[in-house]
């Protein structure tokens, strides 16, 4: 977790959303720690309260669980959970603003018709 | 508890006034940034927490006036006031000696410790130390003191990149095992940004700005306008407005994030660009963007 | 919560720190910084030492015939007693040339800022830096003195042996207790009748931006010129004169003889109950606590240079 921090969002939003990519992409798997605050805060230079604060969003989606001795992991079920709020979201937030992109550029015979992505217009 | 309150802090040396009507109030475990122009007080500011100036007004530390109870209060406080400080003929082995003998909160298997993570050695004197080296030794004789309350001056001041980062996360570490309460002066805005809780502005010796880094982030807006959206931006009565690439960045206290929105990309303002936006007072608009109310 | 940043922790109970034990290591601190304070006069011990050895191997005959005549044994003890005096006078020279630095050099290398970080009090320092010249270079010139004078006699003998003389001639004149029992029994006294000056110096330097020897000096200038003016006289240059002298001769000379000098010769001489009883004495150590705790309220309140 060492790169710059953007400034249009809370640094634990970042931090948060830093440790939903990590799960997702699979770097951690369920029952993993997270790494420690101490760590991710001396890597990113960032106060230790705003990871602790970060990982208390975690908790509170349901996506992390405080285990006793063993600091923060990974609950069973954060990737199905996470895959399904990413996917909502994407389609919901993103999707359209792409597929218009897509549209304005000329590109959806291109991208759009392969593999069997639907046209816009269709279903999401 | 306070760790420190100051009410109506002043001090004049001769015909300069170095600080006037200073309102403070520091909790425990905060860490607080004191930023300003050279010459904006904050040196004098931390010399009368340390009780090594006089003053006016009222201030407290630790419950304890600083000026009468130095010595009782530099049992619980300890501070860098710059890293050049360390005595030119003083072996690390001396150092440490005296510090046991003399300081009850000092141990000295802790330093030991974080040296031995150095390069430095025992016997060297700290003439002989590279600049980078001095601060650690410094740092590591400091951090080995029980203290409640950290207080540094520039602490990173002339030291390279390594030096800084090493700095920082012995700092972070040390944080994490204690959660002191502490206060740093620097010019460093970008590095110590994220990790400060509270920042306090000082401006030819005035509080410009004192609040916590949540209050900032929701009240400091800045957006990137186009031209053709600048007249709209201007009317919602912005601090600050400067030119980047063809755009214009301009800052807004206190509006709302939903009205930015529209007109154009909202991101919080670095701290350098908020501080030249108080400090210079260009809008010479509500007085409340000028003294920012106290923390916590 | 994470492993990391559970309960804030207590702060441990201190360890008190006596002022005594805090003291002990402010004076080892001093002797760190200024080693020239037993480096100096160990090595004008070691000088007068050597010259001594020399000046008995390059003796002449005829003077050395001269000297064995003589009776009394004051003339052997010159050698013994001058080097003595040296390492007195280099010692006060020493501790006047720390007095003046003490309180200034902290300032001047900005190390007081380290130093006023630690919880110890202006008093206590300043009192750490007057027991140099008052206790800590008086205590090495009795034990520097007396260590010359045991070198000195052994490598005289030898001398003596090459050069075909009895050593027990030697050794039958000298009365080395006796210089001895003078020295110790008068150190107390050089120490305390000198305090002043060197508070004098401290509470200068404690003052000073620069130059603390042109500040210790400067108050005088307009008494004297107003003196001068006023009284064409300048009683206060002889009263500083007296002063200066006053510790090496109030101790070792017969009082009341007028414009000559006479040195006591043997220890039954040294008279305790008036030496210590000199009034000028102990209003002289009075100013001299009175400076250092002005130079104490001054190393709170100045800043660094």
């Amino acid at each position: 977790m060492v790169q710059e921090w953007n400034d249009s969002q809370p640094i634990y939003r970042q931090i948060r959303d830093r440790v939903v990519a990590m799960i997702l992409d699979g770097v951690l798997q369920e029952g993993d720690a997270l790494p420690s605050v101490r760590t991710v805060a001396t890597e990113s230079r960032v106060n230790p309260l705003t990871v602790l604060k970060a990982y208390q969003q975690l908790d509170d989606e349901q996506l992390v669980e405080k285990r006793r001795g063993r600091g923060m992991l990974v609950a069973t079920g954060a990737r199905k959970l996470l895959l399904s709020g990413e996917r909502e979201k994407f389609l919901s937030e993103q999707w359209p603003d792409i597929q218009a992109t897509i549209v304005r550029l000329g590109l959806a015979d291109e991208l759009l018709g392969l593999n069997g992505v639907k046209k816009p217009g269709g279903e999401g | 508890m306070a760790i420190i309150e100051a009410r109506s802090l002043s001090k004049t040396y001769g015909d300069t006034v170095a600080l006037q009507g200073v309102d403070l109030s520091v909790g425990e475990g905060r860490i607080v940034g004191l930023l300003g122009a050279n010459g904006a007080g904050k040196t004098t500011a931390l010399h009368a927490l340390l009780g090594l100036v006089e003053y006016e007004g009222e201030l407290s530390v630790l419950g304890r006036d600083p000026w009468s109870h130095r010595e009782a209060l530099m049992q619980d406080v300890c501070f860098i006031a710059d890293v050049a400080v360390l005595p030119r003929w003083l072996r690390v082995s001396q150092a440490l000696d005296y510090m046991e003998g003399v300081h009850p909160r000092f141990d000295r298997a802790k330093a030991e410790g974080f040296l031995g993570k150095t390069a430095i050695r025992t016997k060297a004197r700290v003439r002989e130390l590279s600049k980078g080296m001095v601060t650690q030794l410094h740092l590591a004789l400091i951090m080995a003191i029980d203290a409640r309350l950290l207080v540094l001056d520039e602490p990173t001041l002339g030291l390279d990149l390594l030096y800084r980062k090493q700095f920082y996360d012995a700092l972070i570490n040390d944080y994490v095992d204690h959660t002191r309460t502490i206060v740093v002066s620097t010019h460093d805005l970008h590095e110590v940004q994220h990790i400060l809780t509270d920042v306090v502005l000082l401006d030819r010796g005035r509080v410009a700005l004192n609040c916590t880094m949540e209050e900032l982030e929701a009240r400091y807006l800045e957006v990137l306008v186009a031209p053709d959206k600048l007249a709209a931006a201007r009317g919602l009565g912005p601090i600050s407005e400067r030119p980047i690439f063809g755009r214009t960045a301009v800052m807004f206290d206190g509006v709302e994030r939903k009205r930015l929105e529209a007109l154009g990309e909202v991101r919080t303002p670095h701290l350098s660009d908020l501080f030249v936006a108080l400090m210079a007072g260009r809008y010479a608009g509500p007085e409340a963007s000028l003294n920012g109310e106290a923390a916590a | 919560m994470t492993d990391d940043l559970d309960m804030p922790r207590e702060a441990a109970p201190a360890r008190a720190v006596s002022p005594l034990k805090a003291f002990f290591w402010l004076v080892r601190r001093e002797l760190w910084e200024h080693p020239s304070a037993w480096i100096a006069p160990l090595a004008v011990a070691g000088f007068a030492v050597f010259t001594h050895f020399i000046s008995a191997v390059t003796i002449s005959a005829a003077e050395r015939q001269a000297v064995l005549a003589a009776t009394s044994s004051a003339k052997f003890m010159v050698p013994y007693s001058a080097a003595i005096g040296t390492i007195i006078i280099l010692g006060l020279v020493v501790g006047a040339l720390y007095s003046l630095d003490a309180l200034q050099g902290e300032r001047r290398d900005r190390s007081i800022l380290f130093w006023k970080s630690l919880p110890v009090s202006d008093l206590l320092t300043v009192l750490s830096k007057a027991f140099i010249p008052i206790v800590v270079i008086p205590a090495s010139i009795l034990i520097l003195a007396i260590a010359a004078n045991l070198l000195m006699a052994p490598l005289q003998s030898l001398v003596w042996l090459a050069q075909g003389y009895d050593p027990a001639e030697l050794w039958g004149r000298l009365d080395l207790p006796y210089l001895w029992g003078a020295l110790a029994m008068g150190i107390p006294f050089i120490a305390l009748w000198y305090a002043p000056f060197y508070a004098w110096f401290l509470l200068a330097a404690a003052w000073a931006r620069r130059a603390p020897i042109l500040w210790a000096m400067a108050p005088f200038v307009p008494i004297l010129m107003v003196e001068h003016l006023v009284l064409h006289n300048t009683p206060s240059h002889w009263a500083l004169e007296r002063r200066l002298a006053g510790g090496i001769l109030e101790p070792y000379t017969v009082p009341n003889t007028g414009e000559k000098v006479v040195w006591i010769d043997h220890a039954g001489q040294f008279d305790w109950g008036r030496v210590y009883s000199l009034p000028d004495l102990w209003v002289g150590v009075a100013m001299a606590a009175l400076f250092l705790f002005i130079a104490s309220r001054l190393r709170r309140s100045r800043p660094p240079l």
